[in-house]
Order: structure tokens, then C-alpha cells, then sequence
């Protein structure tokens, strides 16, 4: 009478399924974590409100929500195009790193009266030149010597922040602000800052968003595109059709690395206007790959995402300026997350339960049981 | 003959399953269990908030003599880390508190976790939002809240270290070389080796300048010591300072003092028979046997006299700099082995301090290079001083990372 519980993917999830799945996934969060603010002692709906007014209700909120979540779609995307052909950037964090040194190093180098926009286009060369490179310190062994790139990626993290932090506290370096009590760095001009487009929202955003378009476009439309996709289904199959895995392994980390970068381009240029570490290192790379995960790795699903993930983050300080504690403020926001992205799950996929007395009928038993005759 | 290696396969088959069961209940318990420690650590936070509000209205009826009514004035406070971290944030918030006190009525709250960057200038615009009247940051972040403030000239906002001129603006830092001097003399007369080992975090003025007055100190009652300084390039990284903390006994120190975050200087130093100064936190009640001396800051006099200043509409922007004359300085208790003797030193430097007879910093002064750094009848004038130093002085043994 017990019954068995089978997990299996979905061919394609009715609109009922993609829509209804994720609301009740949010209504679930939500009552969970009234839950826990009733527990702490406060008004769960005075809580939602806050969080709703702070990231959502309005243009200057939503202003706020799109800012923050202009850095985490680049590194979305970063970690996503990796992804697709199943190697594993862990490495945005320092490709982010190292696309902020280079924009910054460029904005205070070319002269201040240099129009802007050849300004912007030299920085956002350099950042994605840089994030490449950095990148291709991991792609280049992968691809000759099969090292693994979870590990090399992981590790030229800690590698560019050391570097980003002798730049900034160990040294007199060119980014630095001597004039400055606390070590931080020299701010940019005029025209090395990307443009507002209201209030805190920068033009970083349309470079986002338009990078994730074309990010899609390549991928579906082009045969490069085609190619990584097929080798991340099967990088044999791809090799035997002719597919240089070696070269795509080299080219999809550089674009990686080149997206991861971006983000710091716009984080440097757009947020701290000037290089400043403690602004900089804030995990947007890692938190990248988790909206790459969450969005399966398709970069028009990473926009949503990052999205979602920057509204609920945006509503921090003013959850705690209502008298919620810093903790369950935490604490809900990785609720909120975990139970959606937990929904996206059943999204996929359809769990059934059946009987294990069907599960166990005589001629069911799997082909690998049986052993070629005399194996013993 | 063909049949058991079948029956194996199920049987494993079997094994694998029961281990799943044990691991998805292994899983669960694991939720609850961290359920509720979450629940008893919020519990725990409450249960302190109560108790500071209580202190804080105890302290309200030893002030509040005049009747006056601040309930118009709002301040929020921004701080970059938990404000239970024993250290820099609780050292603003109970300032904050004191300062509250101070206005019987004030709205006074804090945001904590709040990162430098986005995070922190939502920060600044909410409490702006919030109708708040002064907004304290208390980490650098300056260029988090330079264009809330620009866009709001008719809130205050005071900034630890800021620097770029604004009219509602207020910049703060500390004189840490008063209380490091005090500090100086205590490592100076504790240590028999002549070794004192000084695990510092990152090397710039602030920082240098603090380790050299800590360096002149103990070299008042004992010349012969040396000063081993590590710039570990962290401010927080037990593994890392384990480490130092290690070698510097090793290398024959039997006094530590610290200016990066953690408690195992103490520890070590505990197990050696040493002693340990702390930084900025008053630790004294952990290892307190090897506990020597801390200086502490306290922020609330700043804060208390730009808040009348606001009210008194004579609020002064730009940088202050405070030391133990302007009250900001505050020690830790002794450790039960500083003598009498010393402590009657520290008392009388202090006060020379306070009244102006006495200079650290009076020349001659050498750094560790032999280069004369400050010559005979000059010194490094008190307001000038947060521009010091990039050199180190004479008798500390380590040099500056290289630029």
C-alpha cells in the first residue's frame, strides 16, 4: 500500500503550470514568512507592504530595484553562456574584479575633456578585454590540459581581489586617492560615468538588457550558438560531427569572462565612480550564478531573475527602519528566493506517486541486473 | 549460480535506499534544528534591545533635568556590520544611544548589514525618505551618500572619514594615537623579552600613525624594546591571524597587540603566559589574565554636540578630529598585572595630553631607515596629523609593504 514517489521532466509545462506553479510558490513564501514575522512580533502585512513599496510601487522604486539588478543580469549571463555548454565559470566574481580595474585604469588615463562616448567605448573594451583574459587563464588549461575549471575559475576570484586590494590599500598605485584618509580610489571624470537615466538607474541597464538579447540571439540563431549548445548536450558527439570543443572552450569562457567584466564596468562606472573595493567585492558574481541557475541558464529567463532577486534584496534597509531585526530580515528574503526558484522545480518537472506493487511486477527488473552468463 | 549476484543488486539496491531515508531524515532534522536557532538568536537580539532601551532610559532620567521635548528630531544610523560585533559598530551604537539620551524624546534608530555601494546609498535615501533630520554613517561611505546629500540640503549627514566638502556634511575621525600611546606604555613595561608583536591590517596613515605612537609609548619605559610589526592585509581572518599570533610568540613575544578583529591573540598569549592589548574593544573579561589594555572610542560627545548645533542652526560642516582632549578617547579596564606605577603614568600623559604639555610627537623623532623624520623642536601638529605617516618609527622591527 506505500506508494512510490517518481520524479520526471515535463515536455512542455502548460501556461496554467509556468504561471500558476511560481504564484502559489510566492503565496506560499509569503504565508511562511508572515509566519515567522508574527513569531518575531511584527505585522507580517505592514512587512509586505514595506518590501512592495520599496522595490515595486512606483517608478522611483522600480529605479531602484533596475540599478541593483543591472550588475547581477551581466553576471547572470556570464555564468548562463558558460552554462550552456556545461563548463562551469565560478570565476564572474574576479572577471567583475578585473573589468572594473580596467575601465577605471582607462577613465583616469585618456583626458578628461575625451568625448564621452569614446570614453565609455574605451572603458567598456578594456573591462571586457580584461574579463576575458582573466577568464582564458582558466579557459587555456581546460581546454589543453583538461584542468578543471570549477577549481582554476574559483581560485583567480581570490587572485583578482588580492589584486584589487594591493591596488586600492597596498600601495601608492595609480588608481589610488592620495589625498584620501581612508585608502579608496581616484574618482572618474565627467564623461567616464555612465549616464542617469533617473535617479539612481544608469544607462548600464540598456547595456544589460540589450546584452541579453543578443546574448539569446546568438545562441538560438547563429551556429556558433548551435555548436555550444551541442556540446554541452554531448561534447563527443559534437567532436565526431566536427565541432572544435578546444576553441569553443576558449570562446565561450572569454565571452563569459567579457560579461562578468561588464558588470564591473557599470558597477565602477556607473555606482562608484572610481575603483573602490569594498563597493566592488559585494558577491554580485557569485549571485550570478545562482540567477543562471535559477533561469536555467537561458539569458532572456536571467533578466526576470535578477530582477526578482534585486526587489527583494532593494527592501532590506527599509524592513529594518519598520523594527524588523536584521536577522529575520535575512531570513525572509532567502525564503522568498528559495521557495520561488523551489517552485521553478515543479515547473519542470512532474512528480507522480505511484504503487510499489506496480513498480515491482514481475519483468520490470532493469536490463542492468542481469550479468553475461559465467561473470561469476 | 546466476541468481546472487541479482540478489546482491537488490540488496544494494536496498542499502542505497535506507541510506537516502536516513539522509532526507538526517536533512530534515537539520531544518528544524537551525529553525530554531534562529528563532532563540532573535529571541536573544530582543531580549538585548529590551535591556539597552532599559539602559538607555535609565540614563534618560539622569539627564532629562530640563523637561525639554526632542520628539521632532529624527536620527537614523548606518552601519556596515551587525551591531552585536563587540567592536567598531557597537562602540557607534552605544554612542548613538548615549547620544539619545542626551534628547530626551529623539527618534533615534539604526540600520545595520548594510554594504558599501548601492546598498548603502538606498540606505541614506530611505532614511532621507524616512523624514529623517541627521543621518550617521559610520563607515567610509562617503561616495555612497555624497549625492543624497547634495540632493537634500535640508538634512544633515555626518560621515566617518569622508573628505569632499559639502554644507550639510559632517566628516569624523578619530585620534587614535592618543589612546595606542597608553597602550604603548602598558606593552612597554609588561614585557620581558623586549618583544612586543603588532598584527596589523592594512598599511596606511591611519594605521601607521597608530603603531608608531604605540612604538613611542612603550618605548618611555623601556627603550630597549622592539615593536614586530605583521601587516596581515586583513581586518578580520582567524586562520590568518592563528597564524601570526603563532609566530610572533614563536619568534619570542610575550605581548600582542592587535589592531585586527579577532580573539585569538588572547588565547595564544594565554596559553604562553603573555599578555594581550586589544583594539578599540574591551575584552577584558576573556582570558583576563593575559588582558593588558584597550583604549576605546567613544563617539557620542561628536555626535551630542553636532546635534545642538543643528538645533542651535550653527551647524559646521567639514572634517573633526578628535583625540582624548575632545573626549572621544575612553580606556578598557587594566589587566589585573599593570602596576600602580604605570597606571599613575598613563594618568599623568593623559592629562598632559588634554592640557597641551604633552607632544608625542615632539622631535626628534627617526624612523626605522635612520632617516630624521621629525627634527628637534618641530612636531607634527595636531590637526595635520591625519595626513601621518607613511614611515615607521625606530625600534619597530617590519617595513611598509612596498608601493
Amino acid at each position: 500500500m506505500t506508494s512510490l514517489i517518481r520524479v520526471e521532466p515535463r515536455g512542455h509545462a502548460g501556461s496554467w503550470v509556468r504561471f500558476g506553479v511560481p504564484a502559489l510558490a510566492l503565496l506560499f513564501a509569503l504565508a511562511l514568512g508572515g509566519g515567522i514575522l508574527a513569531i518575531a512580533g511584527n505585522n507580517p502585512f505592514e512587512a509586505y507592504r514595506t518590501m512592495f513599496d520599496a522595490s515595486l510601487n512606483g517608478w522611483s522604486a522600480m529605479s531602484r530595484t533596475l540599478a541593483l539588478a543591472t550588475p547581477l543580469i551581466l553576471t547572470g549571463l556570464a555564468a548562463a553562456v558558460a552554462f550552456q555548454m556545461r563548463v562551469y565559470n565560478i570565476g564572474g566574481e574576479g572577471q567583475l574584479y578585473l573589468g572594473a580595474i580596467a575601465a577605471s585604469w582607462v577613465g583616469l588615463y585618456l583626458p578628461e575633456t575625451t568625448p564621452m562616448v569614446l570614453m565609455l567605448g574605451a572603458m567598456l573594451i578594456a573591462g571586457a578585454l580584461a574579463g576575458a583574459f582573466w577568464a582564458l587563464l582558466a579557459a587555456i588549461p581546460k581546454a589543453y590540459f583538461n584542468a578543471d575549471e570549477i577549481i582554476t575559475t574559483l581560485m583567480l576570484n581570490f587572485v583578482a581581489l588580492s589584486l584589487m586590494n594591493y591596488l586600492i590599500f597596498g600601495s601608492q598605485s595609480f588608481w589610488r586617492d592620495p589625498r584620501r584618509p581612508v585608502p579608496g580610489g581616484k574618482r572618474l571624470p565627467e564623461n567616464a560615468i555612465l549616464p542617469s537615466l533617473s535617479g539612481r538607474l544608469h544607462f548600464g541597464i540598456i547595456i544589460a538588457v540589450v546584452a541579453a538579447v543578443v546574448l539569446w540571439w546568438i545562441l538560438r540563431r547563429t551556429s556558433w550558438g548551435f555548436q555550444i549548445r551541442t556540446i554541452g548536450d554531448s561534447p563527443r558527439a559534437a567532436s565526431y560531427a566536427g565541432m572544435s570543443v578546444k576553441l569553443k572552450t576558449l570562446g565561450v569562457l572569454a565571452v563569459s569572462g567579457a560579461l562578468a567584466a561588464i558588470a564591473g564596468v557599470s558597477e565602477v562606472s556607473g555606482v562608484s565612480k572610481g575603483l573602490e573595493p569594498r563597493a566592488i567585492a559585494t558577491e554580485i558574481g557569485f549571485t550570478g550564478i545562482i540567477i543562471a541557475v535559477v533561469a536555467r541558464s537561458n539569458p532572456l529567463g536571467v533578466v526576470p531573475v535578477a530582477v526578482f532577486l534585486a526587489a527583494i534584496a532593494t527592501a532590506g534597509s527599509r524592513l529594518q527602519s519598520i523594527g524588523i531585526a536584521v536577522e529575520v530580515v535575512f531570513l525572509l528574503q532567502g525564503l522568498i528566493f528559495l521557495t520561488v526558484t523551489a517552485g521553478e522545480f515543479f515547473v519542470s518537472n512532474r512528480v507522480r506517486f505511484e504503487r510499489t506493487a506496480e513498480a515491482e511486477q514481475p519483468g520490470d527488473s532493469s536490463p542492468t541486473t542481469e550479468l553475461p552468463a559465467g561473470a561469476t | 549460480m546466476q541468481k546472487r549476484p541479482r540478489l546482491h543488486l537488490r540488496l544494494l539496491a536496498a542499502l542505497l535506499l535506507a541510506f537516502a531515508l536516513v539522509a532526507a531524515a538526517c536533512g530534515s532534522d537539520d531544518t528544524t534544528e537551525s529553525t530554531t536557532e534562529t528563532d532563540t538568536s532573535t529571541e536573544a537580539e530582543a531580549t538585548t534591545e529590551e535591556a539597552e532601551a532599559d539602559d538607555a532610559e535609565a540614563d534618560d532620567t539622569e539627564t532629562a533635568d530640563d523637561g525639554a521635548d526632542f520628539s521632532d528630531l529624527k536620527v537614523v544610523m548606518i552601519l556596515d556590520g551587525s551591531a552585536e560585533d563587540g567592536g567598531w559598530n557597537t562602540t557607534h551604537l552605544n554612542s548613538g544611544r548615549k547620544m539619545e539620551a542626551a534628547f530626551p524624546g529623539m527618534d533615534f534608530s539604526y540600520v545595520e548589514e548594510i554594504e558599501p555601494g548601492q546598498p548603502a546609498t538606498n540606505a541614506f535615501q530611505d532614511a532621507v525618505d524616512a523624514g529623517a533630520d541627521l543621518v550617521i554613517g559610520t563607515t567610509f561611505y562617503q561616495f555612497d551618500m555624497i549625492d543624497v546629500a547634495a540632493e537634500n540640503p535640508d538634512v544633515y549627514f555626518l560621515t566617518w572619514a569622508g573628505f569632499e566638502p559639502q554644507d550639510n556634511v559632517g566628516h569624523f575621525t578619530q585620534a587614535t594615537e592618543d589612546g595606542r600611546y597608553m597602550d604603548g606604555i602598558v606593552a612597554g613595561s609588561l614585557t620581558e623579552s623586549n618583544i612586543i608583536g603588532y598584527p596589523v591590517g592594512f598599511p596606511f596613515e591611519e594605521v601607521n600613525r597608530a603603531l608608531n605612537a604605540f612604538t613611542l609609548g612603550a618605548q618611555e619605559v623601556n627603550p630597549d624594546v622592539e615593536v614586530r610589526a605583521v601587516y596581515l592585509n586583513t581586518w578580520f581572518d582567524p586562520a590568518i591571524e592563528q597564524q601570526a599570533a603563532e609566530a610572533l610568540a614563536n619568534a619570542g613575544a610575550d605581548v600582542i597587540a592587535h589592531e585586527v578583529g579577532s580573539q585569538v591573540y588572547a588565547t595564544v598569549m594565554a596559553e604562553r603566559g603573555g599578555y594581550v592589548i586589544g583594539y578599540t574593544n574591551d575584552w577584558s573579561d576573556f582570558e583576563p589574565e593575559a588582558w593588558a589594555s584597550s583604549f576605546l572610542l567613544d563617539w557620542s560627545t561628536y555626535y551630542i554636540e553636532q546635534v545642538e548645533a543643528i538645533l542651535a542652526d550653527e551647524f559646521v560642516p567639514g572634517n573633526s578630529y578628535g583625540g582624548l582632549a575632545e573626549g572621544w578617547i575612553d580606556f578598557a579596564p587594566y589587566g589585573p598585572a599593570v602596576t600602580d606605577e604605570i597606571l599613575a603614568l598613563i594618568d599623568e600623559r593623559k592629562q598632559g595630553i588634554i592640557d597641551g604639555t604633552f607632544d608625542m610627537f615632539a622631535g626628534p623623532i627617526f624612523d626605522n631607515q635612520g632617516n630624521e623624520v621629525i627634527p628637534e623642536g618641530e612636531t607634527i601638529e595636531f590637526a595635520d596629523r591625519n595626513a601621518c605617516c607613511m614611515w615607521l618609527v625606530d625600534g619597530i622591527v617590519g617595513e611598509i609593504p612596498a608601493e
